[in-house]
């Protein structure tokens, strides 16, 4: 699935817009429940990265006077 | 040790020193010239200080009463002449100016440099809101560009993993004091930006004196955060000091725990957005449906839904009823024609009979008139009318005598001759 590639920041804006979309009345309820489906998806996407029970990589760089 | 000396304690040496240095004449009371460093008000009032030269420098401790009289606002850097006595804590052995008074002699050389260079990089647009970056929210690598050692690295670290786990944190290790400081620091910002993938860069340091932080007012530092293509979070020092790093950087935060709050949302707080927007989807479906078969009710309550026909019959009912009404008008139409030519009848026979009775009437008139203008009837009464060559008489001047005349009778007539003739009045 292309989302999976987004960043955590790009499917959380996404599913912000599909919860507009949705609070739009205009929009018949095919398409509601097309983007809803859409929005369960990036709330998954987006609770798993939540989720993921790494521990923060520390990174330590040489400084360049050292090197 | 039977042969022990007679030995002194540290209280009796520091005791002996106080009562030396607070008796002697020169520092009983005297005056100091120096720069002000190390400056610390105390909740309670007091104000901590050191006054230095190029060289040295001394603690100082001035009471609340003596800084109540002060007039101007002392900040670091100052020059200034004090007015105090030397003091001796004993315990410590340690010394230091009571200062009673204070005054200002001209601004430290250092705060000389700082004011001028703010000053520049003020006119150059360098602390314009303007050129400011946004801090990203959600950033997955953050850059820590601090002192390996100090407390500040490990507030950083521990901020970070606490709010935000999933992201990386890359540590570039900086000497943040002294000469060799600059330079590492703007390597390191060069470094950041050049090779490694940072959404947001910390830099900063703890507290210390304004020499200590001097390298973030450095004109090469303050142009390495301007220039910086990642966004750039300051912490120098403590909330009161600011340095030129501060109105360069893109966010400026009190301290190095702060910074990393700035850097990171909070995963806990960001679990609850995620989940409450769930919910919302959620609801936003349902109301969607609920208004939907809403609308599938009105529709399936509606009398055209309901009876189809509807419509068609309606109209029809209508045509029939019109129909029924047009039926009704012109048979009253008839009624009432019938009406009319009954009562015009009644009255032309009533017109009619009247004019026959008084036709009769007439007839009966004139034949009486008749009847009574006939001569023949006239005669029966004994008038007698009489002719003269077949012409009535109706003169005596028509006549002469011995005329012919013949008169007539009811029952038949005679001939006669003019005896003589007389006027009525002879």
């Amino acid at each position: 699935m292309s989302n999976q590639k987004k960043t955590f920041e790009e499917n959380y804006n996404e599913l912000l817009e599909i919860i507009e979309v949705l609070q739009d009345e205009d929009k018949s309820l095919d398409e509601s429940i097309e983007n809803f489906k859409k929005g369960i998806e990036l709330h998954q996407l987006c609770k798993s990265k939540l989720d993921e029970a790494q521990n923060t990589v520390i990174k330590i760089i040489g400084n360049s006077n050292e090197n | 040790m039977s042969n022990q000396k007679q030995s002194l304690t540290p209280t009796a040496v520091n005791k002996y020193l106080k009562t030396i240095l607070e008796k002697d004449k020169f520092l009983i009371s005297f005056y100091i010239k120096g720069e002000i460093s190390n400056l610390k008000y105390h909740s309670n009032g007091n104000m901590y200080f050191s006054i230095k030269d190029n060289n040295a420098s001394i603690s100082c401790i001035m009471f609340a009463n003596a800084v109540k009289l002060i007039s101007f606002k002392v900040i670091e850097g100052d020059k200034v002449q004090l007015q105090g006595a030397i003091y001796l804590y004993v315990k410590a052995g340690q010394y230091n100016i009571n200062v009673k008074a204070i005054e200002k002699i001209g601004m430290g050389d250092l705060y000389l440099k700082y004011e001028e260079l703010k000053k520049n990089l003020l006119l150059l647009g360098y602390f314009d809101q303007e050129n400011k970056q946004n801090i990203p929210r959600f950033p997955q690598t953050i850059g820590v560009i601090t002192s390996q050692t100090g407390a500040a690295i490990q507030d950083i670290i521990t901020t970070i993993k606490r709010r935000y786990p999933i992201c990386q944190i890359i540590v570039f290790p900086t000497t943040v004091q002294g000469t060799k400081g600059t330079k590492e620091i703007v390597d390191n910002i060069f470094l950041a930006n050049q090779k490694y993938q940072c959404d947001v860069l910390i830099v900063g340091r703890g507290g210390g004196s304004i020499e200590d932080l001097w390298n973030f007012n450095e004109e090469e530092v303050v142009k390495a955060v301007y220039e910086s293509k990642i966004p750039i979070i300051s912490s120098v020092g403590h909330e009161t000091d600011t340095t030129l790093i501060d109105l360069v950087a893109d966010m400026r935060a009190p301290t190095p725990t702060a910074a990393a709050e700035i850097a990171t949302p909070n995963i806990d707080e960001l679990n609850q957005i995620i989940l409450t927007n769930k919910n919302k989807m959620i609801m936003l479906l349902k109301n969607k449906i609920e208004s939907n078969n809403l609308k599938l009710n009105i529709i399936e309550q509606n009398q055209y839904f309901l009876d189809p026909l509807l419509n068609k019959r309606t109209s029809f009912d209508q045509t029939l009823q019109e129909f029924e009404y047009q039926e009704q008008e012109i048979q009253n139409i008839i009624k009432n024609s019938f009406l009319q030519i009954s009562n015009l009848k009644k009255e032309l026979n009533s017109a009619v009979t009247n004019k026959i009775n008084i036709t009769n009437k007439n007839i009966e008139y004139k034949k009486e008139l008749l009847d009574y203008l006939n001569p023949l009837t006239i005669l029966s009464k004994g008038y007698s009318i009489s002719k003269v060559d077949g012409k009535v008489i109706k003169s005596i001047n028509q006549l002469k005598t011995n005329d012919s005349i013949n008169i007539m009778y009811s029952d038949g007539h005679v001939e006669a001759n003019i005896k003589a003739i007389k006027e009525k009045n002879e």
